[in-house]
């Protein structure tokens, strides 16, 4: 991982040893690389004969009205996408701890039914998903937008938090149960002291990512017109034509939230790693 | 492992089932008192296959599942061979190659795949390429194998583009699945190939990739599925693939349900026996 500690230290080498080319005589090669792709990227950019306006991209974040300083449509829709990512995160939780209890409880048709939908939703476009929700349940039941976009997101997401609850619930090995039972330890002791301690380092830190990978796959929500950061985006550049600036900024933030927040993740689960 | 004995069918099953079937009767009733909704399965269906003058004719949905599955190969194809290049990268001794291999990596796994396509497909792919390219690149394709990969070859530019857009960016997550799957290999698999005196790309070649590509094929195959999830987005760029053609099917038919029901069974279909393959890959692994 280059982030945050080694960053300063790799970026200074990086540049040291093309400056010096002393270490590794390899390196020109690697400058030369990076020229060519820094002309192609500026040859597909002048192609077009693009002018940069970057002044005007501070103003769709924060905007100065009287004195005070206000949140402008971009940081709105990051608002949007936030709120959106946390309440499917939390039905989805709900979605699949559900379908991963009917998989996993010695039922027929509950298990029928659940690795079905997990099937279903694990082999189609999320995208579909959403047009299908949106549009059947959107008109029957006049669902609004952003409930529909919720649940479509919880609903897809829902299959992943089943498979990780099912996968941490059978790497608990059976001996473990026996040994509680031989004991005598009741079903919910069983539960609270053995199943559960060592279940939860392995379901905690996918989950997270989890998390996170819903902030990313809610930027798909746009496509039926919900105000989030990707659709304030799109029409900012409807209206102002700042095209590159606004998208580039745009993955910026998204990989500005994303990429600490897993990083993060996966500290943490190298730290339950070491304390197992 | 702690697989719970299957009772046949339970108090538990029969009320389960019971909730389902209420709920499909539930949305079906509203569906109808709401809407007066027509359910027709017939005229979707024929948007699939229709049998007129000329015998059997594939439909709009139909070419739009061909034109899924050529993104699927030709974006595949790239993305592994994009991939191995930055898993190379990746694993290069040289510090500033990992770390150009770490950005594109760390980058693009962190962004959206619509906002990438849409930065991406604009910008970059429309303009990389000059139009002598598509000349001459259109003018050696114009064969049956060309057209067997492009189909249309008027509209090949738009769906290479979208096959590199997506490419790129699973790109990222193959190079990671690579890397992984050679790191993954013991060291000793190493020593002992040297000491036989083997170098090192005979190694790489012999001993490592051998073993390496028995690990990586089902992951990478999960990623294949991935990439045709994610090839559905490529509709909001107008590249006509299958969800493109459901929604003109969806206009032009206006039954909604029975269309998008079908693209997402389409789409299944298509996943499903991925998945299946990703299973038996899996299980040969580990004979």
């Amino acid at each position: 991982m280059i982030f945050p500690a080694r960053l300063p230290t790799t970026l200074f080498s990086v540049l040291a040893s093309a400056l010096t080319l002393r270490r590794h005589p390899l390196t020109v090669l690697v400058l030369l690389l990076y020229l060519l792709l820094a002309w192609l990227l500026y040859n597909g950019i002048s192609g077009i004969e693009y002018q940069w306006r970057w002044g005007r991209i501070p103003r769709y974040f924060f905007i100065q009205r009287d004195g005070e300083w206000v949140s402008g449509v971009l940081t709105k829709g990051l608002l949007v996408t936030l709120q959106l990512s946390f309440l499917a995160g939390v039905a989805a939780l709900g979605i699949g701890f559900l379908a991963a209890s009917m998989r996993l409880l010695p039922l027929t048709a509950g298990r029928l039914i659940a690795t079905g939908y997990v099937q279903f939703m694990r082999c189609t476009p999320l995208l579909v998903q959403l047009y299908l929700l949106y549009f059947m349940f959107g008109t029957v039941f006049g669902m609004p937008r952003f409930s529909a976009g919720v649940l479509a997101l919880a609903l897809f997401e829902g299959a992943f938090v089943a498979e990780i609850f099912r996968a941490g619930y059978l790497a608990v090995p059976q001996t473990q149960v026996d040994a509680a039972c031989a004991l005598g330890l009741k079903r919910f002791a069983r539960w609270r002291l053995v199943i559960v301690p060592q279940a939860l380092p392995l379901i905690l830190p996918p989950l997270a990512n989890l998390f996170v990978s819903i902030i990313k796959h809610s930027s798909i929500v746009t496509i039926i017109a919900i105000a989030d950061l990707t659709d304030a985006a799109r029409n900012v550049v409807a209206e102002t034509f700042l095209a590159f600036e606004i998208w580039l900024s745009i993955g910026v933030v998204y990989v500005a939230i994303c990429f600490p927040l897993a990083w993060l993740v996966r500290q943490w689960e190298l730290h339950l790693r070491q304390k197992r | 492992m702690k697989i719970p004995i299957r009772r046949p069918w339970s108090i538990a099953d029969s009320i389960i089932f019971l909730v389902l079937v209420v709920v499909v009767v539930w949305v079906a009733s509203e569906t109808a008192a709401q809407l007066n909704y027509q359910w027709n399965w017939q005229l979707p269906f024929g948007y699939i296959v229709s049998y007129g003058e000329n015998g059997w004719v594939g439909g709009l949905l139909l070419d739009g599942l061909i034109m899924s599955i050529r993104l699927m190969v030709i974006g595949g194809v790239l993305a592994l061979f994009l991939g191995a290049v930055v898993a190379t990268l990746a694993l290069s001794p040289l510090r500033a190659l990992r770390f150009f291999a770490r950005l594109y990596v760390e980058g693009l796994r962190h962004l959206p795949p619509i906002v990438f396509i849409f930065v991406f497909f604009y910008f970059i792919s429309s303009q990389l390429f000059g139009e002598e390219f598509w000349r001459v690149l259109l003018e050696y394709s114009d064969n049956r194998v060309g057209r067997l990969l492009l189909g249309d070859l008027a509209r090949a530019e738009n769906l290479l583009s979208g096959a590199l857009c997506l490419a790129v960016f699973e790109a990222a997550f193959v190079s990671e699945i690579i890397r992984a799957g050679i790191l993954s290999i013991e060291s000793g698999q190493w020593q002992a190939a040297r000491s036989i005196g083997l170098s090192s790309i005979q190694t790489l070649r012999f001993i490592v990739l051998p073993q390496a590509l028995a690990r990586i094929a089902a992951p990478l195959t999960g990623q294949l599925i991935l990439l045709v999830k994610d090839s559905a987005i490529l509709s909001v760029i107008s590249v006509q693939e299958l969800t493109f053609s459901a929604q003109e099917t969806a206009v032009s038919t206006q039954q909604i349900f029975e269309t998008w029901l079908l693209a997402a069974g389409l789409y299944f279909m298509l996943c499903a026996s991925l998945l299946w393959l990703c299973k038996k890959l899996e299980q040969n692994k580990s004979n």
